[in-house]
């Protein structure tokens, strides 16, 4: 009996493999394009850069006061907003307002509809708990609510507000800083650390998502409920690093790595207006450069002829050309243009040495004689400062005076300011720009008379009752009868001026190199270097 | 007695050969004193070599600034139209200055006490080491920036608080010398006499503990130099528009792109005083070390 062989039958011959490999290689390459999701629409990044570091200083709504605004103004909004181009105040979270005759009861009505980046709903209730928390928390710029004694919830859209004294408070209201209501639940409940890790409760077009405090880097993120609405063209989200280095961030904008830079060194500035990837924008700005002299004895400086001389022999349009390259000019009294109290008519101080040698003459130091070294002090750092400080050296020392020069921190600076008479500075190098679109702050805080123990700013030691009156007047018919005000703030400024209690140097003029694509991009000068990122988009040529 | 003298001059003769040998035999030495010479010249004549001594002097023409290094302003013209030249001229004597003011003053405070601890030991001695190492044992250059910080910025402080910095490392080295100076045969012998310990210390103990001392000294002209520059460059020295090597570094960095030379002389300039500094220390050293000396003879 022979032994029956089967042939071995193989599981799977060669060609079946091949097949099924085929159909395997079919089948998977179909899956893939019909499970496919479907692609994300690509996000628009905006990158924005910041020449310097420690930026953002203050992330609690109701302390800030600096340069945080660059990105919190796009993250919190104001009942009123300041209309750079038509220089009015606009409706923002506040849809209309009206003012009792006497100036002491503002009514606002409220924008329906507004969502907090948390959620919860905005009404007259969250407006009223932002702004008394801001007064009784008294940090960063919340004095503006000085004037406010109480604030009513008329109904759930409509809030009062009963002044103290009468005051603008439509204006007060445009504030960059500590004027924005927040979410009182989510305050409440994170409390005041919560806002520094990086989180915010604003209702404005974006929300923080991220803030790296290592890196210097905020991430923002459009937010979606924006009552403004979105067109498309928006951002979806944006990059803002703080780079200390000028020269890594003008290669960064070169490359295209960055869209806009809030300033560079004039010098990269003309280097650059050759590329034609970048654009040069300037505007006009509310910050002005001046010199505060000290007019109470023991400083030399108390002769107001010899403030007068000393003014005449500031070299202004040098100053204007050659250390702003032409991005300042002169300025008219202490109030810059754009603003209430501004006026072209003010008289200026000409560079004049043959003036100066004579008002010098008269105040009893012919070609300087008798008179000891003036003591000019400004920040040390400040590159500005510190080229007017040697040209002004130079100029005083033609006419026999001489000018000593101290480089000192803020801090010390400061110090010596509010220190003993004797050992004060005759001139102080000062920069100014207001935290509300109002005049006042610069006539109060400079020229004010002040307690020799309140002082903080009045370092020109300034005492005239008068002027003090009469800004003090002007400040309260603000909200009625602005041309009276204007008036008023002229009349004060040329007190100042004929007192020669200040060097009236330059007004700065804004200038933001940018990549030529980035659109929409605006300086405000009521928002000091703040990014308008919801107007702001990318067009390829 | 004659012949006493006759033989002093002689040796001293011999000395002086000797050290122009070595200074001959290392180019490098030689290098370092004709550099500083030249210096010492420069400083000397600052005012008659200067193109522009006014713009080392404070006067300013910002309309001529940034412009390129040329005949004019060999060394171009910095931010506020000044020739840099004649800036860096000028800074020589500034740097001179406080170099060798600094390193005399903590000669002044180092050497007295080194030698006095070395040679009277005990309670005294332990203080003035112990004291020596608490200064040791801050880093020099920090030291100096505090003091700079609390007295304000001015050269005059800048060399002062270099000089508190920097005293110890002569104590130190003074003290060595001394403690194996008081054991020699001369100076017991002068304690023999009766001569007054004062007497021992400033006459016997101190002239013979200075070379080894003096050779560190002017090496740390060169150090010295290099540390009131970073003073300067932080701010904390030099005010403008004073021309000193270290600000104008300082203030040009901030153009390095657009305009290299406002930093890049003063820069070199710094260098190339420092290295001098440094070259002649060294060869100073190689002609007072005794077995270098050896070797030769």
């Amino acid at each position: 009996m022979s032994k029956k062989v089967f042939p071995q039958k193989k599981a799977v011959t060669k060609i079946q493999a091949v097949i099924i490999a085929v159909i395997i290689v079919v089948a998977v390459v179909l899956g893939w394009f019909l499970i496919k999701p479907p692609a994300p629409a690509e996000e628009k990044v905006g990158v924005f850069a910041w020449v310097g570091s420690d930026v953002w200083v203050f992330w609690d709504p109701g302390e800030t006061f600096s340069n945080e605004i660059s990105i919190l103004n796009s993250v919190y909004e104001g009942l009123t907003h300041w209309d750079s181009v038509s220089k009015t105040v606009k409706p923002l979270l506040a849809t209309s307002w009206s003012v009792s005759e006497d100036v002491m009861h503002w009514t606002f009505h409220l924008r329906e509809g507004v969502k907090f980046h948390c959620g919860h709903k905005f009404n007259a209730s969250t407006v009223k708990y932002s702004i008394e928390r801001n007064i009784e928390g008294g940090k960063g710029a919340s004095y503006i609510w000085a004037c406010v004694d109480n604030i009513e919830i008329l109904d759930e859209y409509t809030v009062r507000f009963n002044l103290q004294y009468p005051a603008p408070l439509d204006v007060i209201a445009c504030a960059g800083y500590c004027s924005h209501p927040y979410c009182p639940i989510c305050t409440e409940e994170h409390g005041h650390d919560w806002f520094y890790e990086g989180h915010d409760l604003g209702t404005g077009p974006y929300y923080v998502e991220k803030y790296d405090k290592a890196e210097e880097l905020v991430v923002l993120r459009k937010f979606d409920d924006y009552w403004g609405g979105w067109t498309g063209k928006e951002f979806d989200k944006v990059l803002m690093y703080a780079i200390p280095a000028a020269s890594t961030v003008r290669m960064m904008l070169e490359n295209g790595e960055v869209f806009l830079v809030d300033h560079l060194p004039f010098e990269m500035v003309k280097d650059m207006e050759k590329n034609p990837k970048i654009r040069i924008q300037t505007a006009p700005s509310w910050q002005n450069m001046f010199g505060l002299l000290n007019t109470q004895e023991p400083s030399p400086l108390s002769n107001k002829l010899l403030r007068k001389a000393i003014s005449y022999a500031v070299p202004y349009e040098v100053c204007c050309s050659e250390i702003r390259y032409g991005y300042a000019t002169q300025s008219h009294g202490i109030i810059p243009a754009g603003i209430l109290g501004h006026s072209d008519t003010l008289p200026q101080y000409n560079y004049n040495l043959t003036k100066a040698r004579e008002l010098l003459a008269q105040a009893g130091y012919p070609d300087g004689e008798d008179l000891e070294p003036l003591v000019l002090t400004y920040n040390a750092g400040d590159e500005d400062e510190r080229k007017f400080a040697e040209i002004y050296k130079a100029e005083l020392a033609k006419i026999g005076v001489t000018l000593d020069i101290k480089a000192m921190t803020w801090t010390a600076q400061m110090a010596k300011a509010a220190g003993p008479p004797e050992e004060r500075q005759d001139i102080f190098l000062f920069y100014w720009w207001p935290d509300y679109p109002d005049p006042y702050s610069w006539m109060l805080s400079m020229f004010h008379s002040v307690a020799p123990e309140d002082i903080v700013f009045e370092c020109a030691y300034y005492d005239n009752p008068y002027y003090d009156d009469l800004i003090d007047e002007a400040y309260k018919v603000t909200g009625i009868d602005p041309a009276k005000a204007q008036e008023m703030y002229e009349e004060a400024q040329r007190i100042l001026i004929e007192d020669a209690a200040a060097l009236f140097i330059y007004d700065w003029t804004y200038v933001r190199p940018m990549r030529v694509e980035l659109k929409g991009y605006i300086d405000n000068p009521a928002y000091p270097n703040a990014f308008n990122l919801y107007d702001m988009y990318w067009e390829e040529k | 007695m004659l012949k006493c003298l006759k033989e002093k001059r002689i040796a001293q003769l011999k000395e002086l050969q000797l050290a122009l040998h070595l200074i001959k035999k290392g180019p490098l030495t030689l290098t370092g004193l004709i550099i500083m010479g030249l210096l010492i010249l420069v400083a000397i004549f600052a005012p008659y070599i200067a193109p522009y001594p006014q713009d080392a002097l404070g006067a300013a023409s910002p309309e001529n600034k940034f412009e390129l290094p040329s005949r004019e302003h060999l060394f171009g013209t910095d931010e506020l139209g000044r020739d840099i030249f004649s800036r860096v001229l000028f800074g020589t004597r500034i740097s001179f200055k406080i170099a060798i003011v600094v390193v005399l003053l903590a000669l002044l405070i180092g050497l007295p006490l080194g030698v006095i601890g070395g040679f009277l030991g005990g309670k005294i001695d332990e203080l003035i080491m112990r004291l020596t190492d608490i200064f040791l044992s801050f880093p020099s250059v920090l030291l100096a920036l505090i003091i700079c910080v609390i007295l304000g910025p001015s050269i005059d402080n800048v060399m002062i608080a270099i000089a508190i910095s920097w005293w110890p490392w002569y104590t130190r080295i003074a003290h060595a010398q001394a403690v194996s100076i008081r054991e020699r045969p001369f100076i017991e012998a002068a304690k023999a006499v009766g001569i007054s310990k004062t007497k021992i210390i400033f006459r016997h103990i101190m002239p013979n503990s200075l070379t080894p001392v003096l050779v560190q000294a002017t090496m740390d002209l060169g150090s010295v130099l290099l540390t009131s520059s970073a003073l300067s460059f932080l701010g904390l020295g030099a005010q403008p528009p004073q021309p000193e090597w270290g600000l104008m570094t300082y203030i040009g960095h901030g153009y390095l792109f657009t305009s290299w030379w406002c930093s890049t002389f003063p820069g070199l300039a710094i260098f190339v005083a420092a290295l001098a500094f440094n070259l002649l220390g060294d060869g100073l050293r190689d002609v007072l070390d005794p077995r270098t000396r050896r070797l030769l003879r």
